[in-house]
């Protein structure tokens, strides 16, 4: 079992490690047979570092970070060994290591509005842990308190203390959750995508903020991400875990430009590089197996294009040539990782030809909503749109950037004629939108349709996808009734889903499926214009690579412009003929996707693209 | 914080319009007239017309409405046609019954329905959910009346530990006046009691799965701690308005209970009074509990502002 434990960077004795985590397995007991989550996990964090836990939703990094911090259900069962500092963690009470846990870990959770209690006050609750663990007065905690939001950036001017989570912004949030880690002073903070939650703008900052203030008070920390340009920003070493295994892990640099692992590489070639517009994204077909469906054998096997006969047994996790380790009988050959990425991104696909100008499909002029609140005596306008002109091209993609509150989502459904705008003009195919009502416009609904950017939200749970593929072409008449089931077959079909999700309900479905079904769906009344509201925004890279190739795909063949919006820049220029950058309601900037990405204009612009790391893997540490 | 009460103050007088008109026309189209009733069988066609006439009842509707209401605006609720005396001091005299029973059912159903939803909530699908959510599907499905008798049988004939009926008043001592109350107030309150239980142990549930009591939980907080501060705040600051109108229930409850234990409270009173068609009375007594439902939810609204400060901000 020994091969199993990763060695990271020079063999280092036992004991000088804040972190090993040794043959962790976890499972969920069930009746007819226990679920296994985690299968024998290893890694370790020594002082000083910061480890990165890379995967997708459902490989069991973050079940891994709550057996660590001591915080699974009660009845999990878990076998293996974490040791912090030394000390063995499974052996303890639950008592005890929760109160351990509380002191020498801190956790920084992804959405800092849920993860920070509603009623409570920020004084509350940062003060709660050195009150319960060093015993400390009221007063001395609250000065405690005070000096950590000072570290984690709050103006010293500023007193949180007495306010509560709803009154702070995003980023605000986070750093209370940073200081509220960091307050017993742990030797190891995990913090599970801390960034996630947040606008781009702040992500890089709060990232450095976290890793700065961590180090600072001496611990180690563990990421928690499914970004690999996150990784490759902070992280010394990198643990890739795919299927509650872990797959490959070693340093950051070397793990990303010289992967072994075809796993590793998949993600990496899945992800939109900047100015790569026209390749191809790489996938990786299918999607993470369930619990109770794993392969035997290397459980990445029924994905993986060199798979084999010897992938029907276990592989185990080896030392490889460039001193990472990986869990594959066929390594990739040096130059595989990143370099193979790269190379692949220049070929070249036949640029549109028709250059020739031609009627936008949707023009949209001065464009402007305003938001009323408050009583009568205290009238509160907001101008959440302020005047916004673009065109979309038959056929086109026009992407739409910005922060949360620009007002992107705002503009998307006043061209979905959700909500009416409040001055302005939007033609859409030679009509004037705003004015059209009633019957007219209930037609007019065929030629614009939507995907949402939460596809289980957007599917009747109690509908199953039969019925809510025959929707569409009921609502709009298409064709004959008895045609409809076929064509609504067709219709999945196109979406890469077969015939046999027809009996299924929405929450039988993996995430990637169901918004190809709210895809396919918007697809059925053969729209000019589809209305994506970060439709892939909640995707993991992977499945998120399949969904932009078949959007891009599907408008090659159907000639259906986009309107895209999205906070994810690289994605919004993967997509895009043209991009707008929104800002406080404002289009500040509107162009070609090498103009914006290489002429930016507008300060909000550039400061947008600097939140970025140029080209992450290339500059990894 | 002042804006907002202002606010809550203001929206309360249309709402005060609505049961003032329902109670009179409501009270008018119901058959039978009080001055048969009062006279009795004997009564001769004038000797009625007489007393409908003092009574004011031969007046149009809207005439004795516009009466009404401008006895309204003065504070004064009429005169009780068969108690000879104002219809307030009337309700006095029976208010102090039903309140002391209403409060007293209230904190029963509260403590054992909050208590019980939080254990079951906490030990799902164990022993304590089970027998907790069996009583309460019981609780939630009782008649008032039936259960009073139930209880009476029980404690007060058959093992004999407290009073079969009556009222002994709280001049009399506290503990003689609680007593004669502990089987109305049980039978008031635990059927609350079951639906608070329901509703604490779903909102618990929703709460367990919030990520503010995980993070509670890593900083090392003993699981009392979690459940009684970080919990218990969030849960009820989402019970609260329920609860609210749980007190409104009790006090519509209390006319049933009040009259299987012989209560001489607003209950009994009102009962009575639709008996002998005592107009000033029904119309008094129910604006009373009306005002009364009005005040709790405006008592709900402000404790609000003050246990979740995303409301004061609004």
């Amino acid at each position: 079992m020994s091969s199993q434990i990763v060695e990271v960077g020079p063999a280092v004795s036992a004991g000088t490690s804040v972190l090993e985590v040794e043959n962790l397995s976890v499972s969920f007991p069930r009746r007819g047979g226990d679920l296994k989550a985690l299968t024998q996990v290893s890694f370790q964090v020594k002082p000083g570092e910061v480890v990165g836990l890379v995967g997708e939703s459902g490989c069991g990094k973050s079940l891994t970070a709550l057996s660590i911090a001591g915080l699974l259900p009660a009845q999990c069962r878990v076998e293996g060994s974490i040791r912090l500092r030394g000390k063995e963690l499974t052996s303890l009470s639950p008592t005890d290591r929760r109160a351990l846990g509380g002191q020498e870990i801190g956790m920084v959770f992804q959405d800092p509005l849920s993860a920070l209690h509603p009623v409570l006050t920020i004084g509350d609750q940062l003060t709660e842990g050195p009150r319960r663990h060093f015993g400390l007065a009221r007063t001395a905690a609250r000065e405690r308190a005070l000096d950590m939001l000072h570290r984690v950036g709050i103006p010293q001017t500023r007193n949180l203390l007495d306010e509560y989570a709803h009154q702070l912004s995003g980023g605000m949030r986070q750093r209370v959750m940073i200081a509220m880690a960091l307050m017993c002073e742990p030797r190891l903070v995990i913090a599970d995508e801390p960034t996630t939650a947040l606008d781009v703008t702040l992500q890089a900052q709060i990232l450095e903020l976290l890793r700065t203030t961590t180090m600072d008070v001496g611990a180690s920390l563990v990421l928690i991400t499914h970004d690999l340009g996150v990784v490759s920003q902070v992280c010394d070493d990198m643990v890739v875990m795919y299927a509650g295994q872990v797959v490959e892990a070693g340093p950051t640099s070397r793990v990303i430009n010289e992967s072994r692992h075809h796993y590793t590489a998949g993600l990496l070639g899945a992800v939109p590089l900047p100015g790569e517009r026209r390749r191809r994204l790489q996938t990786i077909p299918g999607t993470v197996p369930q619990l109770d469906r794993m392969p035997t054998g290397c459980r990445f096997a029924p994905r993986c294009g060199s798979a084999d006969e010897q992938c029907r047994t276990e592989p185990a996790l080896e030392p490889t040539d460039v001193g990472t380790s990986a869990k594959c009988w066929h390594p990739l050959p040096p130059g595989r990782g990143l370099a193979r990425v790269l190379e692949s991104a220049v070929e070249p696909a036949a640029p549109r030809t028709d250059a020739v100008p031609r009627e936008p499909l949707l023009s949209v002029r001065d464009l402007r909503r305003e938001f009323k609140s408050g009583s009568v005596l205290r009238r509160k306008v907001v101008e959440a749109v302020k005047g916004v002109s673009f065109d979309i091209a038959p056929g086109e993609t026009f992407g739409l950037v910005g922060e949360s509150g620009s007002g992107k989502s705002t503009v998307a459904r006043m061209v979905l004629r959700l909500i009416d705008a409040t001055d302005g003009q939007i033609m859409f195919d030679g009509g004037d939108l705003r004015a059209t009502r009633g019957r007219r416009l209930r037609q007019k609904r065929r030629d614009i349709q939507m995907v949402s950017q939460d596809p289980y939200g957007a599917l009747n749970p109690r509908m199953t996808i039969g019925d809510l593929m025959i929707e569409p072409f009921r609502l709009h008449q298409l064709g004959e009734p008895s045609t409809w089931k076929s064509q609504s077959v067709a219709m999945l079909e196109e979406v890469g889903l077969s015939s046999s999700m027809l009996r299924r309900y929405p929450h039988q479905l993996s995430g990637g499926q169901r918004q190809r079904v709210a895809i396919a769906r918007a697809l059925a009344p053969k729209p000019k214009l589809i209305v994506a509201d970060e439709a892939v925004s909640a995707l993991d890279v992977s499945v998120q690579a399949q969904a932009l190739n078949m959007m891009k795909d599907l408008q090659d063949r159907y000639q259906v412009a986009y309107l895209f919006i999205s906070h994810d820049l690289s994605v919004v220029e993967y997509m895009s003929h043209q991009i707008g950058v929104m800002h406080l309601g404002e289009l500040v900037e509107v162009g070609s996707p090498v103009e914006i990405y290489h002429h930016a204009q507008h300060p909000y612009t550039q400061k947008l693209l600097s939140a970025i790391p140029p080209v992450p893997w290339l500059n990894a540490k | 914080m002042g804006h907002y009460m202002f606010k809550r103050l203001l929206l309360v007088l249309p709402t005060l319009v609505v049961p003032i008109v329902l109670i009179f026309t409501l009270l008018r189209l119901a058959p039978g007239d009080p001055a048969v009733v009062m006279l009795g069988d004997q009564a001769t066609a004038e000797q009625v017309a007489k007393l409908r006439a003092s009574l004011g009842l031969d007046q149009p509707i809207y005439s004795q409405f516009g009466d009404w209401v401008g006895q309204l605006l003065h504070l004064n609720l009429g005169h009780s046609i068969f108690f000879q005396q104002s219809v307030l001091s009337t309700i006095t005299d029976h208010a102090s019954v039903t309140l002391q029973l209403t409060l007293l059912s209230f904190a029963l159903a509260v403590v054992v329905g909050v208590a019980g939803g939080m254990l079951a909530a906490l030990y799902r699908g164990r022993i304590v959910d089970r027998v907790v959510m069996i009583l309460a599907i019981i609780g939630v499905s009782l008649p008032e009346f039936w259960f009073g008798l139930n209880l009476i049988f029980l404690f007060a004939v058959t093992v004999r530990w407290f009073p079969v009926s009556g009222y002994i008043p709280l001049a009399d001592g506290f503990f003689a006046s609680e007593r004669s109350l502990v089987l109305p107030a049980l039978c008031l309150g635990m059927i609350q009691a079951a639906f608070i239980a329901r509703l604490t142990r779903s909102t618990v549930l929703d709460v367990l799965t919030e990520p503010f009591v995980t993070t509670a939980r890593s900083k090392g907080l003993p699981e009392r701690i979690v459940v009684l501060k970080h919990i218990a705040r969030a849960v009820l600051v989402s019970i609260l308005s329920t609860i609210g109108v749980i007190l409104g229930l009790l006090l519509s409850g209390a006319v049933a209970v009040e009259v299987v234990f012989a209560l001489p409270g607003l209950g009994q009173l009102l009962v009575d009074s639709v008996g002998r068609r005592d107009y000033p009375v029904i119309q008094g007594v129910v604006l009373a509990t009306s005002l009364t439902f009005v005040a709790i939810n405006l008592l709900v609204d402000f404790l609000y502002a003050l246990v979740d400060p995303r409301v004061r901000y609004e």
